[in-house]
């Protein structure tokens, strides 16, 4: 593969590495912690890579919740992601063993940098941050608390890489109404319910954009 | 819960993930999308990524000292940059280290109370 294609990659992952790597060393941390082995916590990170969905698993796990109550909250924490797809429908409509990975590494994460990025890019930037995600929970999973720094805060790496492509988009973008949407939602659904603000935010803004239809479709053309 | 029975549960929630990641390419792969659909994915992604954006200090503590001012400043600091400069990692690491010097040091507080 061309040498540029992974420099372009790594550069425009390096804040994701950032932000899974102590991430995934607290998810290791704590999955150790609860008596598991670490390598259960690579395995996590490969087949499951879900940042919530993990953390969740641990306590799932502790509690021995009954295997179809894991399965609904699964299912309603990680609901958001059905909206991914939706705007890489034609980009990745093409059946191939490429995008079949990448539709399974859509994370919140991913899925912000995709929207940026050319088509050629998307594959490698899912390897990469998902590889950044196993280093960090296994080496949680195994170093357990003997950091020789504190980390604390470097999670923010997370909301500054959001907030920059949301800056740049909204330069880019003709109608800045979607913006204006977003936060007023988010906000909104922040009072209604913080744990769920999530997914209530995206279906209020979905419905509000459809009703802003006209407006957006004009101010776009 | 025993190990085997955790792993168990990690092919059953990891199946219910891939499910709904892959979901809209399945099924619009039979159905042919309505227009709204098709509009919604067009226009959705600045809006999930500033609700992202949102969501990712929802835990900020807005209504107790410091009121989510450490996070407020470092995306301020973010956009600030990112208008001023153009380059999306100087942005992303200068804020960053600002936010762990704040937080670890306890900076705010020691200037307000």
């Amino acid at each position: 593969m061309h040498q540029g294609r992974i420099k372009s990659a790594f550069k425009s992952t390096l804040p994701v590495l950032f932000g899974y790597v102590p991430l995934g060393m607290g998810f290791g941390i704590l999955l150790t912690g609860a008596g598991y082995p670490w390598y259960l916590a690579t395995i996590m990170a490969i087949i499951m890579y879900a940042g919530a969905a993990q953390y969740m698993a641990v306590k799932f796990f502790t509690q021995s919740l009954p295997f179809y109550e894991i399965a609904l909250v699964t299912l309603f924490v990680n609901l958001r992601h059905m909206v991914y797809g939706l705007s890489l429908l034609d980009d990745l409509k093409e059946k191939n063993i490429f995008n079949s990975y990448i539709i399974f590494g859509l994370t919140d994460e991913t899925y912000a940098i995709l929207q940026n990025e050319k088509k050629e890019n998307y594959f490698l930037i899912s390897l990469f941050n998902q590889i950044y995600w196993i280093t960090g929970c296994t080496l949680g999973a195994i170093l357990g608390q003997f950091l020789p720094f504190s980390s604390e805060g470097i999670e923010f790496a997370l909301t500054s890489l959001f907030v920059v492509l949301a800056v740049d988009m909204y330069k880019s973008a003709k109608s800045k109404l979607p913006f204006r949407i977003a936060l007023f939602c988010g906000i909104l659904a922040y009072f209604i319910s913080k744990e769920n603000m999530l997914i209530l935010s995206i279906a209020i803004s979905a419905v509000i954009l459809l009703l802003t239809k006209g407006r957006l479709e004009n101010e776009s053309a | 819960m025993s190990l085997h029975k955790a792993l168990t549960a990690v092919i059953i929630m990891s199946a219910t993930i891939y499910f709904l990641r892959a979901f809209p390419f399945l099924f619009f792969k039979f159905v042919k999308p309505p227009e709204f659909v098709l509009f919604i994915g067009k226009y959705i992604p600045p809006v999930i990524i500033t609700l992202l954006a949102l969501y990712s200090i929802k835990d900020a503590g807005f209504f107790a000292f410091p009121y989510g001012l450490n996070e407020i400043i470092c995306i301020l600091i973010t956009i600030g940059l990112q208008l001023w400069r153009k380059n999306a990692l100087l942005s992303i690491f200068a804020s960053t280290a600002v936010y762990m010097v704040l937080i670890q040091n306890n900076i705010l507080e020691k200037i307000f109370l």
